[in-house]
C-alpha cells in the first residue's frame, strides 16, 4: 500500500531540506571576497586558455546520427531472438530469412553510407 | 499497482509540455525537443495501456515509434545545420525569407 | 504457428521497394549516368502501376499479414494514383535535375533524389493499405521522412533548405499529433486493427479517451493534407522546395493522406460519424473559403498553386463529409483528376522558364501564349481544369464530389462549393488573361523545350481531356472501389 512508503517519503524530504538548508547557510553566511584568479576556471593550476563553449566540426554529428540510426536496429533483434525458439518447429526458416533480409537491407544502407564518404573523416 | 489513470494524465502533461514547447519557444532544435517529447508522451500512454490490458501490441507500437523517432533526429539535424550554414540562426523568426 | 503470408497481394509495394534498392545499388556505381536511376524509377513505378492495374481488373483482393495488410478495391485504387503521381513527377524530373548549366555537384546527387521518391511512394502505400494504425503510423512517416529532406533537397539555396524545415517542424508536429491520437484510441478500444476497432465503437457509447483520440487524429491529418486552420506550411514548402517536389507533394501525399483519412474514419469511426461530421463540413467550408481568397492575393505562381491547393482539399473534403458510397468514390475520383492536373500545371510552370531561371510571377506570363503558343495551350488546359471548366476532367471531378454531397442533404456546403469554384476561376483565368492579352515586358526568349518534360505535360493533358470527356472511364472504377 501506498501509506508503507511514508517512511521512504519522509527520508527523501529530511535528505532534500537538509542540503538545501546547508546551502543556503553556507550562501548567505560565508564571505566572499573574489579576486580574478579565484573566479577562473579551474584547469590544474595551468591559466585557461579560450573559451570552453567552443564549435567543434559537425562531422561528429554526421557520425552520432548514423550510429543512432544503426544502433535503434537492434531494438528490433532482441524480440525476434526472444520468441525465435517458439516459433522454430514450424517456421523458423521463414523467419531466420525474413530476419536476414531485414540485416541486408540495413547492410545495404550502410554499404551506401560508407561509398557516399558518410563514415571518411576528410 | 498504479491505476491507468496516473500514467495517462502523465502523459498528457507531458504532451501538453511538449504543444506548449513548440508553440512558445523560437530555437528550431529546442522545438524539436518538444516535439520528441510529445513523441514520448505517446509512447508513455502505450505501455501504460497495453501494460493494463495485459497485451503486447502497444509495446511493440513503441518500439517502432522509438525507430521512427531516431530516424525523424537524423534527418531534422541535417535540414536544420544546412538551415544554419546558410543564416548563421536556427531561430524560426529570423528564418522567413519565404512568406506572402 | 503457421505464418500465412500472401505474396501475391503485396507485389505492387514489392515491386517498389525492389526498384528502390537496385536505385540504391546502382548509385553506388559512379561510372554510371544518373539519368538511368530516374529511369529505372520511372520503370519500376510503372511495372507496379501495371500490376496494380491487373489486380484491380482480376480483382486481386484479400487480407494478409496476420490482418494488417488490406488490399481491396480502395487500396488498389489509390496505388493508381500514387503511382501515376511518382511517373509523371519522375518524368518531369529528369531534365529538371539535370537544369541548363553543366553543374556537375547536381548532376552526382541525383541518386538520392529518386530514391527518396520510391520510398515516399511506397509510404503512401502502405498508408492506403494500412489496417492496423501501426501501419498506418509507418507509412505516414515513411512519406513524411522522405519528404522534408525532398523539399529542402537544393541545400545549395538557401530557400529549399528553408523550404525543408519549416515543413519538418510543422510535419513533426502533425505526426506528435496523429501519434498520440493513436495512442487515446487504443486506450479508449483495447485495439489498433481497425475492423476490430470499428466493432469496439459500433458496440457501445464512446468513451472520453476516444473522442479525444479522434479530435487529435483529425489534428494529425489537417496538418498533413494541409486544410485550414492547418495549412499555414504548404505556401511556404511549396514556394521554397523544387517546383518538381512542390508537385509531388501537392499530388500523391495529399491522396494518401485522405486514403488513410477515409479508411480510419468512415471504417474504423464510422458510428461516430455524428461526433466528426460536423467538424468535416466546418473544415471543408473554411479549407475553400480561405484557399480561394488567399490564392487571389498572390503573385507567384507556386504560391498561388499552394492555396489552389488548399482549396482542393477542401473540395475532396466535401465529399468526406457525405460519408456515403458515393462520397467516398467522388472524393477518391476527385484526388486522381486532382493528381494528374496539379503535376501538369506545375510541368508546365518550369517548362516556362528562360535562361534567366525560372519564372515565377504572373507578370512575367505576359505574352507568354505568342512566345511559346503551345505550352501556354497546355497550361490553359490545366488551369481551366484546375477551375473546373468542361470539358476537363476538374468538372468531372467537381460534378461528382457536388452530386454526392446533395444526395447526403448538404446543400449548403454545395452552394459555398459553387461560390468558391466561382472565386477561383478568377485567379486561375488572370493567369490565362495574362499569356494571352498582356505584352511581354522584356525580350523573347525561345529555349528550346527540355523532352521529358514535354512528355510529363502531354501525358498529363491526355489525363484531362480523357477523363473529361469519358469520365465513365474512372468513375465507374471509383464507384467499385469505395469502402
Amino acid at each position: 500500500m501506498l501509506i508503507d512508503y511514508l517512511p521512504i517519503l519522509m527520508l527523501a524530504l529530511f535528505a532534500v531540506l537538509f542540503a538545501a538548508i546547508n546551502l543556503a547557510l553556507t550562501h548567505i553566511l560565508g564571505p566572499k571576497r573574489p579576486t580574478r584568479a579565484k573566479l577562473s576556471v579551474y584547469e590544474s593550476g595551468v591559466r585557461p586558455v579560450g573559451d570552453a563553449r567552443q564549435r567543434f566540426t559537425i562531422r561528429f554529428d554526421l557520425i552520432a546520427m548514423l550510429f543512432i540510426i544503426f544502433d535503434i536496429e537492434v531494438v528490433f533483434l532482441y524480440p525476434w531472438a526472444v520468441v525465435f525458439k517458439k516459433f522454430s518447429a514450424e517456421s523458423g526458416l521463414f523467419i531466420l530469412v525474413e530476419m536476414l533480409v531485414f540485416i541486408g537491407i540495413l547492410l545495404l544502407g550502410y554499404i551506401y553510407a560508407w561509398k557516399k564518404g558518410g563514415l571518411s573523416w576528410d | 499497482m498504479l491505476e491507468l489513470e496516473y500514467y495517462l494524465i502523465l502523459s498528457a502533461l507531458l504532451f501538453t509540455t511538449g504543444v506548449i514547447g513548440v508553440l512558445v519557444r523560437r530555437n528550431a532544435i529546442i522545438i524539436f525537443m518538444c516535439i520528441e517529447l510529445m513523441l514520448n508522451a505517446a509512447n508513455l500512454a502505450f505501455v501504460a495501456i497495453s501494460r493494463s490490458l495485459g497485451q503486447t501490441e502497444g509495446q511493440v507500437f513503441v518500439f517502432f515509434v522509438m525507430t521512427v523517432a531516431a530516424a525523424e533526429v537524423a534527418i531534422g539535424l541535417a535540414i536544420i545545420v544546412s538551415v544554419f550554414k546558410h543564416r548563421q540562426t536556427i531561430n524560426v523568426d529570423e528564418v522567413n525569407s519565404l512568406k506572402g | 504457428m503457421p505464418i500465412d503470408i500472401n505474396w501475391q497481394l503485396l507485389m505492387p509495394e514489392l515491386v517498389i521497394g525492389l526498384t528502390l534498392l537496385l536505385v540504391l545499388v546502382f548509385d553506388m556505381i559512379d561510372s554510371l549516368s544518373k539519368t538511368v536511376l530516374g529511369w529505372l524509377t520511372i520503370v519500376g513505378a510503372g511495372i507496379a502501376l501495371w500490376v496494380s492495374v491487373t489486380m484491380r481488373l482480376d480483382s486481386t483482393y484479400g487480407i494478409t499479414f496476420g490482418g494488417m495488410f488490406a488490399v481491396d478495391g480502395f487500396s488498389v485504387f489509390f496505388n493508381i494514383i500514387f503511382l501515376v503521381s511518382t511517373m509523371l513527377v519522375s518524368l518531369i524530373s529528369i531534365n529538371y535535375l539535370r537544369g541548363d548549366s553543366a553543374d556537375r555537384r547536381r548532376e552526382r546527387r541525383q541518386g538520392p533524389y529518386y530514391l527518396l521518391i520510391l520510398l515516399a511512394t511506397l509510404g503512401m502505400m502502405l498508408m492506403a493499405a494500412g489496417n492496423e494504425l501501426i501501419v498506418v503510423f509507418l507509412g505516414l512517416e515513411l512519406m513524411s521522412l522522405s519528404l522534408y529532406v525532398l523539399a529542402g533537397y537544393f541545400r545549395e539555396h538557401a530557400v529549399s533548405s528553408e523550404a525543408g524545415m519549416k515543413y519538418l517542424l510543422l510535419g513533426a508536429f502533425a505526426s506528435a499529433f496523429f501519434l498520440y491520437g493513436i495512442a487515446l484510441l487504443y486506450g479508449g478500444t483495447g485495439t489498433t486493427s481497425i475492423p476490430a476497432i470499428a466493432t469496439v465503437v459500433a458496440s457501445g457509447s464512446p468513451s472520453p479517451l476516444l473522442l479525444a483520440g479522434m479530435f487529435l487524429l483529425i489534428v494529425g491529418f489537417g496538418f498533413k493534407v494541409a486544410i485550414v486552420p492547418f495549412h499555414q506550411w504548404a505556401p511556404d514548402v511549396y514556394d521554397g522546395a523544387p517546383t518538381t517536389i512542390a508537385a509531388f507533394i501537392s499530388a500523391g501525399p495529399k491522396a494518401a493522406g485522405f486514403a488513410a483519412f477515409l479508411r480510419i474514419f468512415t471504417e474504423a469511426l464510422q458510428h461516430l460519424q455524428p461526433e466528426w461530421g460536423g467538424v468535416v463540413i466546418l473544415l471543408a467550408m473554411l479549407t475553400m473559403t480561405v484557399g480561394n481568397v488567399l490564392a487571389i492575393a498572390q503573385t507567384n505562381i507556386k504560391r498561388m498553386l499552394a492555396y489552389s491547393s488548399v482549396a482542393h482539399a477542401g473540395y475532396v473534403l466535401i465529399g468526406v463529409a457525405a460519408a456515403n458510397r458515393e462520397g467516398i468514390s467522388s472524393a477518391m475520383l476527385y484526388l486522381l483528376v486532382y493528381c494528374i492536373m496539379n503535376i501538369g500545371a506545375f510541368a508546365a510552370v518550369i517548362l516556362a522558364k528562360t535562361s534567366a531561371g525560372e519564372r515565377l510571377t504572373l507578370s512575367d506570363y505576359a505574352g507568354l501564349g505568342f512566345r511559346k503558343p503551345l505550352l501556354a495551350l497546355f497550361l490553359t488546359v490545366m488551369l481551366l481544369s484546375l477551375a473546373g471548366f468542361p470539358p476537363t476532367a476538374g468538372f468531372v471531378g467537381k460534378f461528382y464530389v457536388f452530386k454526392s454531397a446533395v444526395q447526403a442533404g448538404h446543400i449548403w456546403l454545395v452552394a459555398i462549393g459553387a461560390v468558391n469554384t466561382a472565386i477561383s476561376a478568377f485567379y486561375y483565368l488572370r493567369v490565362v488573361v495574362t499569356m494571352y492579352m498582356r505584352e511581354p515586358a522584356g525580350e523573347v526568349d525561345v529555349s528550346p523545350y527540355p523532352r521529358t518534360l514535354v512528355v510529363g505535360l502531354v501525358l498529363a493533358a491526355i489525363g484531362v481531356l480523357l477523363i473529361g470527356i469519358l469520365p465513365s472511364l474512372v468513375f465507374d472504377a471509383a464507384q467499385n472501389s469505395g469502402l
